[in-house]
């Protein structure tokens, strides 16, 4: 049977359109984010999601047991299961046990089996690995500071070259030492709006 | 409803029926216990030690809890220097003996079967290390298990013996760019271009807190010997029982997690390894297999010479937590024995390179006081980041140090290449394609820092540099090794070693290890080969340090090992293999697999395979497929979405933006244990320190473990009282007899700080400066009328040493950091 391949964008669409439709209602937004590249390949490194079934330059292919496993796992999370729950219950399961747990509506593409299949390469064990991406020169850089940033507020982050890196009673003084600062920031209306959506740290 | 297909323990239906039984609805599992639906129940390992030699049978268990037939993929670790010569497997009451075959064949026969419908296993090796088991048509509710037989040499070095059986293959850092095309393994990481076969070394992992999937059974028994061994330290919970006067065995508590080295060292009295010879014919009596034990002679020879060394250190995010700590430490102390004679450089590198300051480019400089203070003070503030691009420092340490080989003082240098590291990089084959040639130019050592390491790579690197490698498991540990480190970079005791005929027809070209290493003091080395015809004598050749000649007989003992032959086999494919990676013929790949097959040893070019033909259990052969995911090794403080960094276009780039660095910053929150083992109060074995366990001859109670170490805790005291000092100094008033007052006051502290460290930490140059401050505030509080200026002077120069030392010994104290933007 010939297989659907789609790329992450394509996948999420039809992740986002599954459980648009028997949405069972749960309380946290975030679940039903379509999780974005970092997240899909965490979960492929706990086994949730099998590995991209192919790859096409640098583009990422995948196929409909993704999609089970990916609407599958949202599921779970709906109903409140931590990570390790789900993996104790995701992994190694049939495509049939998938489908029971991802129901997924019938439009959203043929139910076939892409398992990733065995490459072409037939042998691998003495296939030549390609010669390493070499600086031209000794590549030596003399150290480099790494700055450390601490957020104030939402548009005001306090760039650190320090010592060591702040324990949390550093962080929790630093944060009282700052606030007349953030107010008068805040007063002369140089922050971004609040409600202006910025980058958060990812959630997993 | 739960449709149980196989008896389920009254643990497994209580859950089962919980609350959380909705989620078990009519078809969403067969089965679903706490373990999930993972194929891998059981591994035993049963490791016999004769002498130095080791003899295992491991076991798995795979079991079938699904509805439809199962291929079981499990990518699991065994001792590198180990030979595997038997496969066999066990199926529905059947034992079915395993075949070793080129790795092509035996995969076609096994996908055959599997498609006509039998039960069949096989076993392929992906590196010397990370191994592959396939256990195919596996009907619902059906168990199989499967043996391999294993045969390896223990290492010995200053009295001590290690056996050494991995339990994890740790997530491993995939460089390159993805191929096209479909994957060849079942692992998570596609494949990339130089990393051709990144999908089958890269298990899936297990998340913290998934119950205990396998269930581990561990024993050594140690036959009657003349190495009988004397101390035992273990690095998992074990017990030592005592089954008559002579044999003893190890047993592993039940419960251990395949996510750490099994670690079991024993002490053997120097005096019975010695020099000597022994041979084992072939069934046939042609030919035959000698083993040559060859301990350096004991003089110390002060004879040393000036050496250049690189020190490369991995500081890629896989080295968090207690390994950066140990790997700066390690470094440090191995900078501070170099003397101004001595010329060197340090890179510390993830996807870039950095070098301290007063080096530029690939500039070797001379090791005088101030630059090794330097270096070191660099080292202290190294902290685990980004990936693991291993290539561009080891190639441009090898070719650096290579670079001077024509110069005329070149004979009266060595050259080292020091590489500290987990080896947790999937492309080793590609690096070694890099720098062998150069390599022999050099001399490597490499220094293993990790539970789960991958230590076949730093073996194979050390082997290719004629040098040598040490394995550091705890922060404990790297203290006891740390005079093994030095004499590893320091001047050996006999260099190149030649074997000439003395008697003893050996096969030129069949001798393991394939380039003779230097001879240090401490470390005997085991050289293996083939000869023809009777027994003789072998002469050895070498030059010891001072210049003079050195050579040596040794008469032959007849009656060896009757696995050296399978030992030297495993050594020979080795070399072979890594000589296959550095310069690939068809001729070398023919060779590889002829040796693999006459002598029954697997390697990377064949594989065993075993078919059930007694019946058909899934014509068509549609199978569900599940990969075991693995255990994430103990003592990593790696963040989950990092465990397999690959790299991606965005890793060099994400650590510079704000985001990243906010994201490195607060994601790092979690507070990993430091793998300290805790002993429960009916532990039945003696703790000497938290890591590793010493078994006494006879049963003790254990005293619960402390959480600090005694020299850890014994530093922190010191960081207190050098942080209080230091206060004290800074806060006394600007007037200079005052300050004269406080250092009369604090002279006495001082002296107490130096002799607590001297100990540990001879020869830091933050030591030294502190001994002559001390020094130097004696002498001015000795003199009658002190002169202002120089009372000043030494203030501040007492204030600099302080701190520095403050930096030495790990930052400030704890509990004093409130205040520390004043």
């Amino acid at each position: 049977m010939e297989t659907p391949l789609w790329t992450l964008d394509e996948l999420g669409a039809r992740v986002a359109l599954a459980l648009a439709v028997d949405y069972d209602g749960q309380a946290n937004g975030r679940v039903r984010d379509v999780p974005d590249r970092r997240t899909i390949r965490y979960y492929t490194t706990l086994g949730l999601i099998d590995r991209p079934t192919e790859m096409r330059g640098r583009t990422a292919l995948y196929g409909t047991r993704h999609l089970l496993q990916l609407v599958a796992i949202k599921r779970l999370q709906t109903h409140g299961l931590a990570l390790t729950e789900i993996q104790a219950r995701l992994v190694g399961r049939t495509d049939a046990a998938l489908r029971q747990l991802a129901r997924l509506p019938d439009d959203i593409g043929p139910q076939s089996d892409a398992k990733p299949q065995a490459a072409g390469r037939d042998r691998f064990w003495n296939a030549e690995p390609a010669a390493p991406e070499m600086a031209a020169g000794p590549a030596v850089n003399q150290e480099v500071r790494q700055l450390t940033g601490l957020p104030l507020a939402p548009g005001a982050t306090l760039l650190l070259d320090a010592a060591r890196p702040p324990d949390d009673h550093d962080l929790a003084a630093l944060r009282v030492a700052a606030a007349p600062l953030v107010k008068l920031l805040k007063a002369r209306r140089l922050l971004a709006d609040e409600g202006t959506p910025h980058t958060k740290g990812e959630s997993t | 409803m739960t449709k149980a297909l196989l008896p389920m323990t009254a643990d497994e239906m209580a859950r089962a029926q919980a609350p959380a039984v909705e989620l078990d609805e009519p078809g969403f599992g067969s089965l679903t216990t706490e373990r999930g639906g993972l194929p891998l129940t059981a591994m035993t390992v049963a490791t016999r030690i004769d002498g130095l030699i080791a003899q295992t049978d491991l076991m798995q268990t795979y079991q079938n809890v699904h509805a439809e037939p199962l291929e079981a993929t499990y990518i699991f670790p065994l001792p590198d220097r180990a030979a595997v010569t038997r496969f066999r497997l066990e199926v529905a009451g059947r034992l079915i003996e395993g075949e070793l075959k080129e790795r092509g064949a035996a995969r076609k026969e096994y996908d055959q079967a599997i498609k006509a419908g039998h039960r069949a296993a096989i076993t392929e090796e992906e590196r010397p290390c990370v191994f592959t088991m396939r256990v195919g048509n596996l009907p619902p509710g059906e168990e199989a298990t499967v043996r391999l037989s294993l045969t390896g040499p223990l290492p010995y070095t200053e009295g001590e013996a290690t056996y050494r059986f991995p339990l994890v293959v740790a997530p491993r850092y995939i460089p390159g760019t993805p191929l096209p095309g479909p994957s060849v393994g079942a692992g998570v990481v596609p494949d990339t271009d130089a990393v051709p076969d990144a999908s089958r070394i890269t298990p899936p992992v297990l998340l913290p807190g998934f119950p205990n999937p396998v269930q581990l059974s561990l024993s050594v028994e140690f036959a009657p010997s003349a190495l009988a061994p004397t101390t035992l330290k273990s690095s998992l919970h074990a017990v030592v029982e005592e089954q008559n006067a002579r044999v003893r065995k190890v047993t592993l508590q039940p419960g251990e997690r395949l996510n750490r080295d099994f670690i079991l060292r024993f002490r053997v009295a120097q005096e019975k390894v010695v020099t000597a010879l022994s041979l084992q014919p072939d069934a046939d009596g042609k030919e035959g297999t000698f083993a040559l034990t060859l301990v350096p002679p004991a003089h110390g020879n002060s004879a040393t010479k000036p050496r250049d060394i690189v020190f490369v250190l991995d500081r890629s995010g896989s080295m968090g937590g207690w390994k950066m700590v140990a790997a700066r430490r390690a470094m440090a102390r191995m900078v501070d024995t170099l003397t101004d004679a001595d010329r060197f450089t340090v890179y510390a590198f993830d996807d870039s390179i950095e070098t301290p300051k007063p080096f530029g480019g690939d500039q070797l400089l001379a090791a005088t006081n101030r630059c090794r203070f330097q270096a070191v003070e660099f080292l202290s503030k190294i902290e685990a980041r980004g990936g693991t691009e291993m290539a561009q420092p080891l190639t441009q340490a090898v070719s650096r140090l290579a670079q001077d080989v024509a110069a005329k003082d070149i004979k009266a240098r060595d050259r080292i290449l020091v590489l500290v590291t987990d080896g947790q990089v999937g492309n080793e084959d590609q690096i070694l394609k890099q720098i062998g040639k150069q390599a022999k130019q050099v001399r490597i050592f490499t220094l293993g820092i990790d539970r789960a390491v991958n230590e076949a790579f730093l073996k194979r690197l050390a082997d290719l540099g004629g040098g040598g490698y040490t394995l550091v498991a705890s922060e404990e540990r790297l203290d006891e090794v740390m005079d093994q480190v030095h004499r590893h970079i320091a001047t050996p005791v006999l260099t190149g070693l030649r074997l000439e005929p003395a008697g003893l027809a050996f096969v030129p070209g069949s001798i393991v290890p394939a380039r003779l290493p230097d001879l240090f003091t401490g470390t005997p080395l085991v050289l293996t080969g083939r000869y023809r015809g009777t027994a003789g004598a072998l002469a050895l050749q070498a030059r010891e340090a001072s210049g003079a000649m050195w050579s040596a007989k040794v008469a032959p003992d007849v009656g060896g090992n009757p696995a050296a032959a399978s030992v030297w086999a495993r050594g020979r494919l080795r070399d072979l293999e890594d000589r296959y990676a550095i310069d690939r013929s068809d001729e070398l790949e023919k060779e590889i697999v002829a040796t693999s097959l006459r002598f029954g040893v697997l390697c990377r070019f064949t594989a065993f395979v075993a078919v059930d033909r007694s019946a058909l259990v899934n014509p068509g052969g549609q199978v569900h497929g599940i990969v075991q995911p693995v255990e994430a090794p103990e003592g990593w403080e790696i963040p989950g979405q990092r465990l397999y960094a690959c790299a991606a276009p965005m890793t060099a780039a994400s650590r510079s933006t704000p985001e990243a660095l906010l994201h490195a910053m607060f994601g790092a929150a979690s507070e990993a244990n430091d793998g300290e083992l805790e002993l429960s109060d009916a532990g039945d074995v003696e703790c000497v320190d938290s890591y590793l366990m010493d078994f006494g001859a006879t049963k003790q109670t254990a005293p619960p473990a402390t959480t600090h170490a005694p020299t850890r805790g014994g530093e922190d005291d010191v960081r207190i009282n050098v942080s209080s000092i230091t206060q004290r100094i800074q806060n006394t008033t600007s007037d200079w007899p005052a300050r004269l007052d406080t250092l009369r006051a604090v002279i006495g502290e001082l002296d107490q700080i130096f002799s607590a460290m001297l100990g540990q930490s001879q020869g830091a140059s933050e030591m030294l400066e502190l001994a002559e401050v001390i020094a130097k505030i004696r002498a001015l509080l000795a003199e009658a009328q002190p002169d202002e200026a120089a009372v000043n002077e030494l203030w501040t120069r007492t204030e600099t040493a302080l701190q520095s030392f403050l930096v030495f010994l790990g930052g400030p104290a704890p509990g004093q950091r409130e205040e520390f933007w004043k």
